[in-house]
C-alpha cells in the first residue's frame, strides 16, 4: 500500500484486487482511517492528499471544524468525522476537498483507494445503529470492507452540516 | 465617400488601451513642445529619445487596438524622429512648426481611429505632414556627405561607417574640432588587452568615434586605424600615443577650408531654406487643418486615474460605516423594546437599517471591483515573449490564447504576470520539442501553446498548456532522490513526484538554456503564487504535454496588520483599529475577573483579554508575572507588565491584553472560503513563516458580537 494517493487521476492499482470478477459501474472511494474509525469518500469529490500543516484554533468554530492551516498557500479547514479524536488522534494526514468551503478531512492514516461496483454500495445505516454518539456528518451509502462496514461520507453535504 | 477604419468592441479592453493611449499622446505633445521651444538647431537628445519611444508605445498600442492605419503611420513618424536623432534633420522654424502639428495632429488621429471617426483622408493629410518634414532631411543627408568627403577617407572606410558614427564625425566638426586617424598594429596574441589599453588612453584625448580594420605589415600583427575627434593639439596627441607607435594622420587637414566652408552653409540654411530642399511650398503648419488639432484635445477616455490606496481607503470607510450602522439598529432596537414602541414603529426601523447595511455592503464591494483589470496586456505580452522564444530557440509554436477579458485585482495582474512568463519560458525551453523531434513522434512540427483563464466562484484559473515532450516522472524522481528531497524508498503518486519539481534547487534540464536556467526555479514561482493567496497544480502525461493551472483569488485586501500572540496563537488587527499599544502593570489593573478595568488617558477603560474575547480562553491571573517576561518568582509583581493595545469600537474604548507584539507588516488577507461568514469577528486568515496560520481578527465586529457585556 503506498503511503498515500493522489486522487484526481488513475490511481486505482489498489483497488483492482477488490473488484470482483462481475461487471457493473464503478465507483472509486477513498478510505482512510481517524481516531481508530474507518471512513470512504467519493474519490471525485477529493483533490490530494498532504502533510497536516499545523493547525489553528478557530473561534466560535462549529465542532465538527478542528482548526485551520495553510495548504500550498492556500487556507484550508480540517474537519473531523470523528469528534473525540479531534483532540488525542495524531491528525498526520489531511484529504483536501473540492468546493468553494476549502474544506479538508483530518486523517491518521490513509489506506487507499477502492473500486466498488454498484452491487458492493449499499444503502447508509442509520446513524443510531452506530455505537456512541450519533456523527454530526451523513452518509450517503456505505460498504463492507476486510469484515467491516465502511460508511461513504457525502461529501457534498459536509459544509451545510457543519 | 470616406473610408472608415476598424473599431474594436471589447469595451473593457478599449477602456483600458484608451486611458494608456491618453497619458501618451499628453506626454508627447508636452515633450514635442519642450523640443520646439529651445533654442539651437540641435534638439536635446535625451528628449528626442524619450519622444521616438512614447511614438513607438503608441505604435504598438495602435497594433493592439488593432488600428493597423495608426499603426503605420506611427512607424513613419518613428523614421523622421530618427532623423532628428542621427542630426540628418536640423530644426529650423519649418520643421519646428512641423512637429509640432505632427504631435497634435498624431492625437487627433489617434483619437479619431479609436473613436472610429478617422477617414482615410485623415490618415493621407497626416502622411502628408510626415514627407514634407522628412523631405527637408535629405538636404541636410548631402551636407554630410560633402563634409565626409572633405575627411578624404576612402569610399571602403566611408561605407564602414555607421550612420552614428558618420553623425558624430559631423559634430565634430561642426564643434570645430579636429579628425585624427592613428594606425597601428598590434600583437595578435594581446589584440585584446592591448586595445583596451589604447582605447583608455585614446578616451583621455577625446572620443573614439570608429576603429576600422587596416592592413598589417606582418601576419601576426593586427593592423587597425582609430578614428579620433579631438581638440588637443597634434603633437600632445603624438607624446601620449608615443608608446603604440604608428602613424597620426590629420584628416581633412588639406581641404580645411572646404570643409569650413560647407559647415558655414549648414548655419545659413537655417535662415534661408533652400527651395530644392524642400519640395512643398506650403508651409508645413498649414497642412493640417485648425480643426483637427484642436479635436486632440477632446479627452479620449471617460476616466480619471485613482491611486490603489484612496480606493483602499474608501473601502474601509465603507466597511466601518457597515458596522457603526449594524450597532446602531441593535441599539436603537433595544431601546424600542424598553419603550414598548409599536411593532410597525420596530419594523421600520429593521428595514431601514437593512437597507442602509445593505447599501454600505454594495459600496464596498463595487470599490473592490474599482481595483480589477483585465489580463489582456499580461496575454498578449505573453503571446509575444513565446513567438520571440520559439524562434531564438529554432523551435515553431501556435499560441492560442483565451479568456484575456477575466479580470483581477490589479496588484494581482501585477504580481503574477512573471510568474506566467517563467513557466511559458519553461514550457517553450524544455516542453515544445525541436521540429524535427516533434515529427519523429509523430506529432505536428509546430507545437502549440495554450495561454487560458477562467473564473470558477471568485478565482481565477490562469492555465498553460503545452503539447510538448511532457514531464518525465522517473527522471524527476531521480533527481529528487539525488537532491534529498526525498528518500529512495519513499513511494509517491502521479502528482506527488510532479509536484517535486517546486522543491527549490530542482532543475531536471540537464543544460543550462540560457531561456530558462537562469537559477530562479518553480519553488520562487510557486511562492510568488502563495504569497497572492493561490496555488499552482500540475498535470503532465509523457510525451503528451504539461500543463499548470494557476489557481488566484479575484480580489485582494492587503492591509497593514500588527502581528500579535495571544492564549500562545498567532493574530493580525488591521493598524487602523488600535489606538495605541500600552503596557499594564498588573497593580494599576482596577477591578477583578470579568470585570477588570486599566486606566488609559485618565480615564478607565474596561481591560480584557483577546483569547477570552474569541472564546478561546479565560482572564489571566495578572498579579502573576507574565510568562513572556523574565519574572523571577512572585516578588516582581509591579514589573510584570502585560502588553495590551487600546482599541475603540462602537463607541466604547477597551483595552485587549495580549502575550506579545510580533511587529507590525504588510499582509494579504486569505480568504475563509464559502463558510468564512459564520465566524463573527474574523475576516480571514494570513500566512506566516514557518507554515503557521494567523487569523485576521476584525476588531469592531468582535467586540459588536462577543462584548456588550464588558
Amino acid at each position: 500500500m503506498t503511503r498515500s494517493e493522489s486522487l484526481s487521476q488513475q490511481s486505482t492499482e489498489a483497488a483492482v484486487a477488490e473488484v470482483d470478477g462481475r461487471a457493473g459501474p464503478f465507483v472509486s472511494v477513498l478510505i482512510f482511517e481517524f481516531g481508530g474509525e474507518r471512513f470512504a469518500i467519493s474519490v471525485e469529490g477529493t483533490e490530494g492528499v498532504v502533510d497536516c500543516p499545523r493547525l489553528s484554533p478557530l473561534p466560535n468554530a462549529p465542532e465538527g471544524l478542528t482548526g485551520i492551516g495553510s495548504v500550498r498557500g492556500r487556507i484550508t479547514l480540517a474537519v473531523s468525522l470523528n469528534l473525540e479524536a479531534a483532540s488525542t488522534s495524531a491528525k498526520t494526514r489531511l484529504i483536501l476537498l473540492k468546493g468553494e468551503a476549502q474544506l479538508g478531512l483530518l486523517a491518521d492514516h490513509v489506506e487507499g483507494v477502492v473500486a466498488l461496483s454498484s452491487k458492493q454500495v449499499l444503502k447508509p445505516r442509520p446513524p443510531e445503529s452506530r455505537k456512541g454518539k450519533p456523527s454530526w456528518w451523513t452518509a450517503s451509502a456505505c460498504f463492507k470492507h476486510s469484515g467491516r462496514v465502511v460508511p461513504i461520507v457525502d461529501v457534498e453535504r459536509l459544509p451545510q452540516a457543519l | 465617400m470616406p473610408n472608415r477604419l476598424p473599431t474594436i468592441d471589447d469595451k473593457t479592453l478599449l477602456g483600458e488601451y484608451l486611458s494608456e493611449s491618453q497619458e501618451l499622446l499628453e506626454a508627447l505633445i508636452t515633450d514635442l513642445d519642450s523640443m520646439v521651444a529651445r533654442p539651437g538647431s540641435e534638439p536635446d537628445v535625451n528628449l528626442v529619445n524619450r519622444i521616438f519611444r512614447t511614438v513607438h508605445s503608441l505604435k504598438g498600442l495602435s497594433g493592439m487596438m488593432g488600428l493597423a492605419e495608426v499603426q503605420s503611420l506611427a512607424h513613419e513618424f518613428e523614421d523622421v524622429l530618427d532623423d532628428l536623432r542621427l542630426g540628418r534633420l536640423v530644426l529650423d522654424r519649418e520643421t519646428r512648426a512641423g512637429f509640432q502639428e505632427a504631435g497634435a495632429g498624431f492625437a487627433a488621429l489617434f483619437g479619431g481611429a479609436a473613436r472610429g471617426s478617422a477617414t482615410e483622408e485623415d490618415c493621407d493629410r497626416f502622411r502628408g505632414l510626415l514627407t514634407a518634414i522628412a523631405a527637408r532631411s535629405q538636404a541636410q543627408s548631402k551636407q554630410e556627405v560633402e563634409i565626409l568627403q572633405s575627411l578624404g577617407l576612402a569610399q571602403s572606410e566611408q561605407d564602414m561607417l555607421t550612420e552614428l558614427e558618420t553623425h558624430r564625425l559631423v559634430e565634430n566638426l561642426k564643434a570645430g574640432r579636429a579628425i585624427f586617424a592613428l594606425s597601428v598594429e598590434l600583437a595578435t596574441g594581446a589584440l585584446d588587452s592591448g586595445y583596451r589599453a589604447l582605447v583608455s588612453k585614446v578616451n583621455e584625448l577625446g572620443e573614439l568615434i570608429s576603429t576600422l580594420p587596416a592592413t598589417s605589415s606582418t601576419p601576426t600583427l593586427v593592423g587597425l586605424r582609430l578614428l579620433i575627434a579631438t581638440q588637443n593639439k597634434e603633437s600632445e596627441i603624438k607624446r601620449t600615443l608615443k608608446a603604440y607607435g604608428g602613424r597620426l594622420d590629420r584628416l581633412g587637414a588639406s581641404s580645411w577650408q572646404r570643409a569650413g566652408a560647407a559647415l558655414k552653409g549648414v548655419g545659413r540654411r537655417q535662415s534661408k531654406p533652400d527651395k530644392a530642399a524642400a519640395p512643398t511650398a506650403a508651409p508645413l503648419s498649414s497642412l493640417l487643418p485648425p480643426s483637427f488639432a484642436q479635436e486632440s484635445l477632446q479627452p479620449l477616455s471617460p476616466s480619471v486615474r485613482v491611486e490603489l490606496f484612496q480606493i483602499d481607503e474608501l473601502s474601509g470607510l465603507a466597511h466601518q460605516l457597515a458596522i457603526e450602522t449594524e450597532n446602531l439598529a441593535t441599539m436603537a432596537d433595544r431601546r424600542l423594546a424598553e419603550r414598548e414602541c409599536g411593532a410597525r414603529d420596530r419594523f421600520d426601523l429593521k428595514f431601514s437599517a437593512r437597507r442602509i447595511e445593505r447599501g454600505f455592503l454594495d459600496l464596498e464591494e463595487r470599490l473592490v471591483g474599482l481595483r480589477m483589470v483585465s489580463l489582456a496586456q499580461t496575454f498578449t505580452r505573453a503571446a509575444r515573449l513565446a513567438g520571440r522564444l520559439a524562434r531564438e530557440l529554432g523551435k515553431s509554436v501556435a499560441v492560442e490564447v483565451t479568456g484575456r477579458e477575466t479580470q483581477l485585482d490589479k496588484v494581482i495582474v501585477d504580481r503574477i504576470s512573471d510568474a506566467i512568463y517563467h513557466i511559458l519560458r519553461n514550457a517553450i525551453d524544455h516542453g515544445i520539442e525541436l521540429p524535427e523531434a516533434r515529427r519523429l513522434a509523430g506529432k505536428p512540427a509546430r507545437g502549440k501553446i495554450k495561454i487560458a483563464a477562467r473564473l470558477e466562484g471568485t478565482r481565477a484559473i490562469i492555465s498553460i498548456s503545452d503539447d510538448g515532450r511532457g514531464i518525465d516522472r522517473a527522471e524527476v524522481r531521480r533527481r529528487a532522490i539525488e537532491i534529498g528531497a526525498i528518500g529512495a524508498e519513499e513511494e509517491l503518486t502521479g502528482e506527488e513526484t510532479l509536484r517535486l519539481i517546486f522543491r527549490p534547487s530542482f532543475s531536471t534540464a540537464g543544460h543550462v538554456s540560457p531561456i530558462s536556467g537562469r537559477g530562479v526555479g518553480l519553488d520562487a514561482v510557486e511562492r510568488a503564487v502563495a504569497d497572492l493567496g493561490g496555488f499552482i497544480r500540475v498535470f503532465s502525461e509523457r510525451g503528451e504535454g504539461t500543463r499548470f493551472d494557476v489557481s488566484l483569488p479575484t480580489t485582494l485586501v492587503m492591509v497593514s496588520a500588527f502581528i500579535i500572540r495571544s492564549g500562545g496563537w498567532p493574530y493580525a488587527i488591521d493598524v487602523g483599529q488600535i489606538i495605541e499599544l500600552i503596557y499594564v502593570g498588573s497593580d494599576s489593573v482596577l477591578g477583578r475577573d470579568g470585570r477588570r478595568s486599566v486606566e488609559w488617558r485618565g480615564e478607565p477603560v474596561p481591560l480584557v483579554e483577546l483569547a477570552y474575547l474569541l472564546g478561546l480562553g479565560g482572564a489571566r491571573l495578572l498579579s502573576k508575572p507574565d510568562r513572556n517576561s523574565n519574572g523571577d518568582g512572585g516578588v516582581a509583581h509591579s514589573r510584570s507588565r502585560v502588553p495590551a493595545f487600546i482599541t475603540r469600537a462602537a463607541d466604547r474604548t477597551v483595552a485587549i491584553a495580549v502575550d506579545q507584539f510580533d511587529g507590525q507588516r504588510e499582509i494579504i488577507v486569505k480568504s475563509l472560503g464559502a463558510l468564512g461568514g459564520r465566524f463573527k469577528g474574523v475576516s480571514g486568515a494570513v500566512d506566516l513563516e514557518g507554515g503557521e496560520v494567523a487569523l485576521v481578527v476584525d476588531l469592531p465586529n468582535l467586540l459588536l458580537h462577543r462584548s456588550m457585556r464588558l
